[in-house]
Parts: structure tokens; C-alpha cells; sequence
């Protein structure tokens, strides 16, 4: 080999060095990374699920019963608290009781008046209107003779002392009581007196007198309506005689002495000394109701008193004295004694906080009637007279001005109680549910108004209840009427625990839970004695109360025939995976312990495109409790295409619509327990199509 | 702080295997001249023409190559953006039975050699390094295709994986027996800075379509992994040592060769490197971590557990997976004493023939045991040496796992400095796509040369 070839070969051989390694470089500068098309299989996840393991990290109203089925249950204390103050404020509140009354001090009996009058036979017949036979008499006196009979009458009226007890009286009715005493010589036939009153000349004649000589006589008469003044004065209006049977000695001091009284002097008015006097009188004091109420028994409260204003019109003081006979307070009689000035007005009020009145007394009318004595004293002044009016009195006007009861007994009448509307809003976010569902049909719901009794009367109680469903629909639930039991009389105090049970059979609940409600508002009135008087004793005290629980129990036994949930998946677009997948086939293995079918489709919300449809589950198969007896499993294969795959990959939001319905299409109720469980596992097998750069 | 030293001298230990190697071609050396790669593969003389010569350290020879049964040609394809990609497909169809990876490069550290009567003596340190992949078919086709195909199983029982970084000291003596027979040999003796080696290796992964979730993987394995030195250090958490410079344990070799010319052209050799080549290494430098088990183990992905409120996080699933792994695999590691088969026996028969004074044919076949099978190289190489200051090299060879190469070099000397790249392979850096090994050898020396005719 010559040096110039070998300098050519070398020459060649280094440019085609470069021309080769020039060419051939591309691969390695375009290196891009690795491609690969594998065919990938891995699980994706798992669902397992216990119902039991979901409620226990709830805060729900789904409670577990012992035999582990499930109940939606919600339960409010004291749902209607219904006070013994509640129900007395009822019971009184057209309750009242009042008296107006006139209590006149009456006729007065005066204390017997008697005056003494001599008449002396010089007197007489000084006045005599027979001048002949007075001038005889006149003529022998201090001498024997013999007396003429006579006849005639005085013509002047010999007063009689006045009497201190009165200056004018008005007698409705008097004793009048004259003696005569015929110390005169002569037989009197036929002598008859009248009492005159000398300042109205109102004469009240006498019966005649027949009165011998030495003799005395007594008549009584009866006055009447008769108005006498205190210048009173006997006038003979007619004397006889038969005259002296022999002759006798005639002096003219001789008397006819006179004794004049007045008793039981029973007056009405005028002026006049009035005796020490004590009145009584008894009035009832009525509780007005207008609702037939009979109350026989009554404790009031506090602040409750009787006001009163007592007026009087009498010219003299009195004392009044208040006695309530039926009424006790700490044990004693309730009573009060008032100075009434004369011609004088007090107001003032009887405290009969805490005062027990039984008022079941009165045989006449055993209720409402409150016995009322009032005592009236009256304290003249003494030895003075004073204008007396048998109508002047005392004028009581008596009101309840609170009337608070702690206990009552008896008939409480027919009273409405309206109790205030409520709401109860159940914490269920059921937005998600399809406004055109079908119905979710509960077959046991209840409602169970728990009640602690202890008011004793007969109570009805209308509940209104509405339920609002999340779409706005609306349902009564139309429960029956609410008879509230209570305790008998003979157990007072004690409370009556019992329960009315609201359900299907007696109300709309099924109806009313079928709009899957969320929030419940109710309302209720009750009437106490809604039978009217039946003959029952009523009575409240005061820790009687009316306490209701209200416990909705919803037993998850049900029949659903379709119920259309939607959900929406936010998902980030993985554009970076789009075109990498040339199908996908996701295995979805199931075994399904819920009584419940589910077929769910996907739909991605940004194109509209349907990715997958029937994918479906479905449901085991219960016996005839409504429990899962067998459980449900398979597998469902879903294929992606590459364009399925991509729409997935690009969308922002996947709408997952969810059909669901209980075992057979809802033809046999299940129930549901916490043993129950679905276990879900979900691999993908993907082909994949990927260049990845370095 | 010691962990941190750990992982720097595996990041050292791993860096320098992708530096250095010796496992060129030997044609280079024994036809060679000017340079001193003939000591190393001319087991006939173990001896060149050099009075004396010292290589510079750590300048004298830095090899830097690999080899792979697949070429980028083999292993890229083209993808729809018209750039190129590796595909494991294509590498499983054009994949023979078994594939190699392997990165051996080696640090002369320093040489000696001087010529004393008939005599040539030679001293040598190294740092050899090898790290060598071995590959199957099914694991290619796992990578390409996945775990899709639930009717077979997926069975990597052929893979290997060696990394080996030793000390090598060697004294040689090769003398002229008269006859043209000129006979040589060198003892190595050998310090382990850190080995690996899979003793065993056996996955086993269906994919399971009836689990639940589907497609979880049922699993079977046993490994066994023999660590000495840094790797030992490295794979033990409670192991707290640093690391020795002087190595762990001891480990000789024995190379023989005899050379004879049987007239002026035609030389004829035969040398056997490797012999022995082993290192023991005591239980207390080095350990065996070993797992064997079965489980299946399943992605949780996704996970609807009423009341989990956070979804699991990435690093959740893959703690979640570790801790399968864990529980179904259990990793034991013990102190074991520990014999290291190195680069098995090198056995090289050629001839040579000397056309002019300046051109030199070199014929040799070369066969090498390693951890995955029996290596082999046919090659012939030209030398032209028109004068004393420059030696061009070329050469084509055929290996069995490497299959073309073509080789070059070149060795300048100016006074007793003499430079020397050698590449066994300039395909690689011409068709890089298509070449499966490549490497180049850069490096000083100081030589006096003495013809002394023999």
C-alpha cells in the first residue's frame, strides 16, 4: 500500500465517518423517552361497608333497635309542657266574683220606756166636760158625798214625762202596755185613753178601761206605724162611771194613777237613743262562670284578694265584721273586722293568699258559691240619741281583684287551651332526591306522644300537624283526636304515665312521610272536658302538669319503587392523559347484602355524552320479615373506548343518576339492618398508548 | 452522617464502574507495540519490548466502555411525533434468550515493569469494577406489555445482577525460555471494596382476575443478595462502619500464558487470565440479605370507607404497598462469609503475523466465563507503524453478545512519553444506534524501550 492510497483511504474513511455518524445521530438527539403500550390490570378500590360501621360515626336520628334493624327515630321532651299555671290561668280566666250589696241596719228595738202619771180627781174634774158633775164632785170635796153616775170626757191631755231614749220615733211596731190604778172613789166603767202625741197630735186610742175603785187593770196594745215624738200625753177621750155606791169621802188628791210602757219597740227611724246592736247577715259570694263551670273547691294563690269598699250611711259607727265560714287560712277562719266611721267609707282588701274554700257546703248549691256572713256592730254613742234610718246600712261592694288559684275541685267546664305552634326540623339534606320520585312507602312509621298526667280532668287535644317535603309539597298528617287519660281523684298528686300511639291505621303518617319531609310544623288546641259534665270531679294542684315526649319512630321497613338520586363528581381534566388509554375494561365485582337494586349511569356534564348506562346491582333477596335472607353477586364489566376514555379524562364533572329501588321493584317491604353490607371492588384493565419523555 | 458517607461512596463506586473497565479487546494489546496493553493480554510474554516503563498513576490507563446484546436500533422506535422512543416491545421481539448489560471499566492506579536479564518483571494496582445486568426476555415483556395477560404468569428467574469493585495488585514475570517460547505468569491478589451479586432470583406475579378487587398480583419470590464491603455497609441499617480504603477480605488470581514464534512472521500464543479469581470475603465484612414468601398484593386505590374522610394519598398507597411487601416478603439480614466469583476464566488462542516492519496482523479468539453464559470475541486487527513516534490501530471483531465491532487506536510516543487511546468499538461513536458495545481507553506512560531482538 502506497502512502498517497493510504492517505486517500484515511481521508474517505473519516469523511464517511462524519457523513455516517452525521446521519445516524438523529436517533440519538430525537431521543424522547420510552414508549410503551402495556396492558395494565390493578385495582382501583374498594368499597366495603357495614351499615352497622356507617350509623356508628353518625350523629343521626337512626338508631339501632336490639334486633339490630334500623328505625329513624327523633324524639323531643318535652315536646308540650302544659303547667298547672297554664291551665288554671285557662280555667279562671272567665272566672269572676263580686258583690254589690245594701245591708240596711234594719228596725231597731228600743228599750222598753215606761212612765208613771198620776191623774187626781181634782184634775179630772177640772177638765171634766160635764160642768154639772164636775162642779159637784168639785163641791164635796173634803167631804162625804155620794157620786152621781157620769159620764163625759177630759177635756185636756195630761202629759207624760218625757222619755230620755228618743226625742221621735218612728214604731213600726210597739207593746204598749198602760196600767190603770182606781184609787178614786168611784167605780170607773167605760174609761178610755188615748195616747196623744202633742207635736203631731197622732192619738192612739186605748180599749176601756173597767176598773172599780181600788182596783187596777191592765190592757195591751198593739202600735203600729206610728210616729211619736218624745211630748207625749194621755188623753181621756170617754170616762163612766156608775159613781160611788154609798156615800164616801171625796178628796180630790185621790188618783188615777196611770202606767204607761212601751216595749218591743221596734222602730225605723228618726231620732232616737240607739241601743247596742248587732246585726248579722249572711251573703254568698258567687264565682260567675260562663262555662258551666261547678267548682266545689277552691285553694287560691298568692295575690289573691278581695278588695272591698264599705260605705255607710249610718249616723253612728260601726264595726264589720267579715267571716268567710267556708274559707280557712292556715287553719283558722277567714274574717276581718273594719271600724266603719258613721256616715263613712272604707276600702281596703282581704288577703286570701293561700285560703282553702270549700264550697261544697251550701247543701242548696254545692259550688261556685262562696258563704259570706257579715257582722255588723253598731256603736251608738251612749246616751245620746242619733238620727236613725232602718234603710241606712252599709253598702259592700266586694270584687276579686285577682283570682289565682293553687287548687280546684270540681267542673271545670268546657275550656279551649291553645297551645303554641312548633316546628321540628329534622337535620336530612334530601335535596338530592329527584322531585319526581316515587314515593318511599314506610310500613310501620309512628308517632308516640309519651304523657305525664297529672291534671285531673278529662283532655282532648287536636294535633295539626303539617310535614314540608324538600321540594315544597306540603301533607297533613290528620291525627285523631288526642284523649289524654289523667288520674282519679283519689290519686291526686301523681302523676299518670301513659302514651297515645299515632300510625297508620289512625292517622296519614305513611301519606305524609311519602314526601320525604325534613321539616314538620305542628299546632294544637286543647279542651279540658270536651264530653261536657259527665259527672267527674275535676281538679288541678299546684304541681299538676301536663309534660308530652314525642318520639317518631320510623322503622326502616319500606318499599321504594324507583327513587332517581343524582350526584355530581367534581373531577380535574387530566388532559395529560387523554389519547393514552385505548380501552378500558373496569370490573366491578359486587356482593351486595342490601335488599336494594341500584343502576347507575354516568354522563359527563361537560359534553352531555353518555359514558357508561346499566351499570346495575342487584338486590338481595329478603323473607318475609322484610331481612336479607340471601346476598347478591356478580360482576359488571364496563368497557371504555379511547373516546370514552378521553371524555372522562376531560371532564370537569361527571353526573352519576342513580336509580334505586327495594327488592322486586318495591313489591315486598324490607327492612334494614346493620349487619348489612356491600362490598364493591373495582379493577381496570387499560391498554395503554404512552410515550413518556425524559 | 454515616448514612450520608454511605451513599457517597456508592454514588463513588457506581460512577467509577461507568469510567473504567478491562475487559477491551485483547487483540489491541497483544499486537500493540508501543503500548503497554500487551502486559496485560499477552500472556504469552506478559512482557513487551520495554527496558523499562512506569505508568503515570491514575493517568496511565482509564478505560471507560460496555456492552449490550442490544443495540439503540433494537431498543428505539420511532413514535407518531416522528422522535424516538425506547420501546420494550421492540426489545422483546428482537431480545435473545438472555441479555446482558454490562459496564466494566477499570483505574489503572499504577505499573511498573522492568526488564531484568531474561526477565520481565511487572507490578500493577487497579481498581477494577464491573457491574453487570443480566436481563430475560419476560422481563422485557413485562415492561412492554404489562401485566394484562391474566393467563400466564409472569416468571423472572433469569435475571442477574453483579456489581463487583476490588483492589487488584498483581506481580508478573515472564521469561524467554529460548526457541522462540517465551513464557509468563502473574499472581493478583485481590481486596474487596464492595460486591453484589444476586445468588438467587426468582419472581413469580399472576395477575389475579378473580381477586377481590380484581387483578390483584399473587406473588412469589425468592431473592438472595450477597453484599461485601461498602454494599455490605450499605445494606445493613445497623451496620455503622465507614468504609475501608485497604478493602475487605482476600482473593487471588493466576494468569499463565506461553508465546511462541515460530519463525519471523508467525507467532502463535495461548494465556489463560482469570484462573482462580475469587475473593473470600469473613462474615464480618460481608452479609447475605435474603426474602423469600408468597402474598398477594393488592393497589387499594380508591377507598369508599364510610367515615375515612381523606382520600389515601399517594404516599399512602405506596407506604400501603411497602407494607405488603414487608408483610408478605420479609427481608432477613445476616452475616455470612462470602466467596466472590469474579470475572470467570479467560482462555485466548491467536496468532500473529508481522507482514513488514510496520504492519502486523493479530488473529485471536477469545473466550470468557461470566455470570450469565460463555462470552466469545473473533477478531483480527492490523497495526501499522510507519515510524517510532505513531501506531495506528484497527481491527473488526464479531462477539457473540456484541456482536460487530470495530475497532481503532492510536499511540503517539515523543521521546519516553507515550499516549494511547484505543477504542474497541468506534461504531459506537459512528452508529451509536446500532452498536452494542463501546469503549475507550485513554493513558501515559513513560517507556524506555531497548531492542533487544528477542
Amino acid at each position: 500500500m502506497s502512502r498517497m492510497r493510504m492517505k486517500h483511504a484515511l481521508f474517505f474513511g473519516a469523511v464517511g465517518m462524519v457523513f455516517f455518524s452525521s446521519c445516524l445521530k438523529k436517533e440519538i438527539t430525537d431521543f424522547a423517552g420510552v414508549k410503551l403500550n402495556p396492558t395494565l390490570a390493578f385495582p382501583l378500590g374498594k368499597l366495603h361497608v357495614v351499615l352497622g360501621n356507617i350509623l356508628s360515626d353518625q350523629d343521626s336520628l337512626l338508631t339501632t333497635n336490639s334486633d339490630n334493624s334500623l328505625s329513624l327515630k327523633y324524639r323531643r321532651d318535652s315536646a308540650i309542657y302544659l303547667s298547672f299555671k297554664d291551665i288554671a290561668t285557662e280555667i279562671t280566666s272567665n272566672w269572676s266574683a263580686s258583690l254589690d250589696q245594701q245591708e240596711a241596719i234594719g228596725k231597731v228595738t228600743l228599750a222598753p220606756v215606761s212612765e208613771q202619771r198620776s191623774i187626781t180627781l181634782g184634775e179630772l174634774m177640772n177638765n171634766f166636760s160635764d160642768p154639772a158633775i164636775s162642779t159637784l164632785i168639785l163641791g164635796m170635796a173634803g167631804n162625804m158625798g155620794t157620786i152621781p153616775p157620769f159620764s163625759g170626757t177630759s177635756t185636756i191631755p195630761f202629759a207624760i214625762p218625757t222619755p230620755s231614749s228618743f226625742s221621735q220615733i218612728q214604731i213600726d211596731t210597739a207593746q204598749l202596755t198602760l196600767t190603770l190604778v182606781n184609787e178614786l172613789p168611784f167605780d170607773l166603767q167605760q174609761i178610755t185613753l188615748a195616747l196623744v202625741d202633742l207635736e203631731n197630735n197622732e192619738t192612739i186610742t186605748l180599749p176601756p178601761f173597767n176598773v172599780s175603785t181600788g182596783q187596777m187593770q191592765s190592757i195591751q196594745y198593739q202600735i203600729v206605724q206610728k210616729t211619736l215624738h218624745d211630748n207625749l200625753a194621755l188623753r181621756i177621750t170617754y170616762i163612766e162611771s156608775s159613781g160611788s155606791t154609798g156615800p164616801a169621802l171625796i178628796d180630790l188628791n185621790d188618783q188615777l194613777k196611770l202606767s204607761i210602757s212601751l216595749e218591743s219597740i221596734l222602730i225605723s227611724s228618726r231620732l232616737v237613743q240607739i241601743p247596742m246592736l248587732h246585726l248579722e247577715h249572711n251573703a254568698f259570694f258567687e264565682i260567675q262562670t260562663d262555662n258551666d263551670a261547678r267548682i266545689s273547691w277552691l285553694t287560691f294563690g298568692d295575690n289573691t284578694a278581695i278588695q272591698y269598699t264599705l260605705s255607710s250611711s249610718l249616723s253612728f259607727p260601726v264595726q264589720v265584721q267579715y267571716t268567710l265560714p267556708s274559707a280557712t287560712l292556715g287553719g283558722s277562719p277567714v274574717q276581718q273586722v273594719i271600724q266603719l266611721p258613721a256616715q263613712g267609707q272604707v276600702s281596703q282588701s282581704i288577703d286570701l293568699s293561700g285560703a282553702q274554700i270549700d264550697l261544697s257546703q251550701d247543701t242548696d248549691q254545692p259550688y261556685n258559691r262562696i258563704p259570706l256572713s257579715v257582722a255588723i256592730n253598731a256603736l251608738p254613742p251612749t246616751n245620746q240619741q242619733v238620727v236613725f234610718d232602718a234603710n241606712d246600712g252599709i253598702h259592700i261592694q266586694l270584687n276579686f281583684a285577682q283570682l289565682e288559684i293553687t287548687q280546684a275541685q270540681g267542673y271545670f267546664g268546657q275550656v279551649e287551651k291553645q297551645i303554641a305552634p312548633d316546628e321540628i326540623t329534622l337535620d336530612l339534606d334530601l335535596s338530592f332526591i329527584d322531585a319526581s320520585n316515587n314515593p318511599i312507602f314506610f310500613e310501620s312509621p309512628s308517632l308516640t306522644l309519651e304523657y305525664e298526667n297529672s291534671f285531673g280532668f278529662p283532655l282532648e287535644v287536636q294535633l295539626e300537624l303539617t310535614a314540608y317535603g324538600p321540594q315544597g309539597q306540603t301533607s297533613l298528617l290528620n291525627a285523631p283526636s288526642l284523649i289524654f287519660d289523667y288520674p282519679p281523684l283519689s290519686q291526686a298528686g301523681q302523676p299518670l304515665y301513659s302514651a297515645i300511639v299515632i300510625n297508620k291505621y289512625n292517622s296519614n303518617l305513611v301519606d305524609l312521610l311519602s314526601i320525604y319531609p325534613n321539616r314538620f310544623a305542628y299546632s294544637s288546641s286543647g279542651r279540658i272536658n270536651p264530653q261536657g259534665n259527665q259527672g267527674m270531679i275535676n281538679y288541678v294542684l299546684p304541681n299538676s302538669y301536663l309534660l308530652i315526649h314525642a318520639t317518631f319512630d320510623l322503622p326502616l321497613y319500606l318499599r321504594a319503587t324507583q327513587i332517581t338520586v343524582y350526584d355530581t363528581l367534581s373531577l380535574t381534566p387530566k388532559d395529560s392523559l387523554v389519547g393514552k388509554i385505548r380501552q378500558a375494561d373496569i370490573q366491578l365485582d359486587y356482593l351486595n347484602g342490601f335488599p336494594f337494586e341500584a343502576t347507575m349511569d354516568l354522563i359527563d356534564l361537560t359534553t352531555d355524552i353518555l359514558l357508561t348506562s346499566g351499570i346495575t346491582l342487584p338486590a338481595a333477596s329478603v323473607n318475609g320479615n322484610g331481612r336479607v335472607q340471601a346476598v347478591q353477586t356478580g360482576r359488571q364489566t364496563i368497557t371504555l373506548t379511547a373516546d370514552q376514555a378521553d371524555v372522562l379524562f376531560q371532564s370537569s364533572q361527571i353526573l352519576a343518576r342513580i336509580q334505586i329501588a327495594s327488592y322486586q321493584q318495591g313489591q315486598i317491604p324490607v327492612a334494614l339492618y346493620t349487619d348489612y353490607q356491600i362490598d364493591i371492588g373495582v379493577g381496570i384493565k387499560a391498554a395503554l398508548e404512552l410515550e413518556q419523555g425524559f | 452522617m454515616q448514612q450520608s458517607m454511605r451513599f457517597i461512596l456508592l454514588a463513588y463506586y457506581v460512577l467509577v464502574s461507568f469510567y473504567t473497565s478491562p475487559a477491551q479487546n485483547p487483540a489491541f494489546g497483544l499486537g500493540s507495540r508501543l503500548t503497554f496493553l500487551n502486559l496485560a493480554y499477552n500472556a504469552a510474554s506478559f512482557s513487551n519490548n520495554d527496558k523499562w516503563y512506569i505508568g503515570l498513576p491514575l493517568l496511565h490507563s482509564v478505560y471507560i466502555g460496555g456492552n449490550s446484546t442490544l443495540s439503540l436500533r433494537q431498543m428505539l422506535t420511532q413514535g407518531n411525533d416522528g422522535r424516538f422512543y425506547l420501546d420494550f416491545n421492540k426489545m422483546a421481539t428482537d431480545s435473545p434468550s438472555l441479555n446482558e448489560l454490562r459496564l466494566s471499566p477499570s483505574l489503572q492506579l499504577a505499573t511498573v515493569g522492568i526488564r531484568i536479564g531474561n526477565g520481565f518483571w511487572s507490578l500493577g494496582l487497579a481498581l477494577r469494577n464491573q457491574v453487570q445486568l443480566g436481563y430475560s426476555p419476560n422481563l422485557l415483556n413485562f415492561l412492554a406489555n404489562g401485566n394484562g395477560n391474566t393467563d400466564s404468569p409472569i416468571m423472572l428467574n433469569q435475571e442477574s445482577l453483579t456489581a463487583q469493585h476490588y483492589l487488584d495488585a498483581s506481580i508478573g514475570y515472564a521469561r524467554y525460555l529460548g526457541d522462540g517460547i517465551k513464557v509468563g505468569g502473574r499472581l493478583h491478589i485481590l481486596r474487596s471494596i464492595g460486591t453484589l451479586s444476586l445468588d438467587r432470583w426468582y419472581i413469580r406475579i399472576q395477575t389475579d382476575e378473580q381477586s377481590f378487587p380484581t387483578y390483584a398480583l399473587n406473588t412469589s419470590a425468592e431473592v438472595s443478595v450477597a453484599a461485601t464491603g461498602a454494599y455490605a455497609i450499605l445494606l445493613d441499617s445497623n451496620d455503622m462502619r465507614s468504609v475501608s480504603p485497604l478493602g475487605y477480605g482476600t482473593g487471588i488470581a493466576f494468569d499463565l500464558g506461553a508465546n511462541y514464534r515460530i519463525n519471523p512472521r508467525w507467532a502463535f500464543l495461548l494465556s489463560a487470565h482469570n484462573l482462580g479469581n475469587f475473593l473470600f470475603v469473613s462474615a464480618a465484612d460481608a452479609k447475605r440479605i435474603y426474602t423469600a414468601g408468597t402474598g398477594q398484593i393488592t393497589f387499594e386505590g380508591f377507598s369508599l370507607e364510610p367515615g375515612n374522610d381523606k382520600a389515601a394519598t399517594l404516599d399512602d398507597q405506596v407506604n400501603d404497598l411497602r407494607q405488603q411487601l414487608q408483610e408478605a416478603f420479609p427481608i432477613a439480614v445476616q452475616p455470612s462469609k462470602v466467596q466472590i466469583n469474579l470475572l470467570g476464566p479467560a482462555i485466548t488462542i491467536g496468532a500473529t503475523a508481522d507482514w513488514t516492519p510496520y504492519l502486523r496482523t493479530a488473529f485471536f479468539l477469545q473466550a470468557i466465563s461470566d455470570h450469565i453464559g460463555l462470552r466469545q470475541h473473533l477478531n483480527t486487527s492490523l497495526f501499522w507503524h510507519p515510524n517510532r513516534t505513531i501506531e495506528l490501530i484497527g481491527g473488526i471483531s464479531w462477539g457473540n453478545r456484541s456482536k460487530l465491532s470495530i475497532g481503532a487506536g492510536m499511540v503517539l510516543q515523543v521521546g519516553p512519553i507515550r499516549w494511547h487511546i484505543l477504542s474497541e468499538n468506534i461504531l459506537l461513536a459512528i452508529n451509536p444506534v446500532t452498536a452494542r458495545s463501546g469503549g475507550i481507553r485513554i493513558g501515559i506512560s513513560i517507556a524506555v524501550n531497548q531492542k533487544n531482538g528477542r
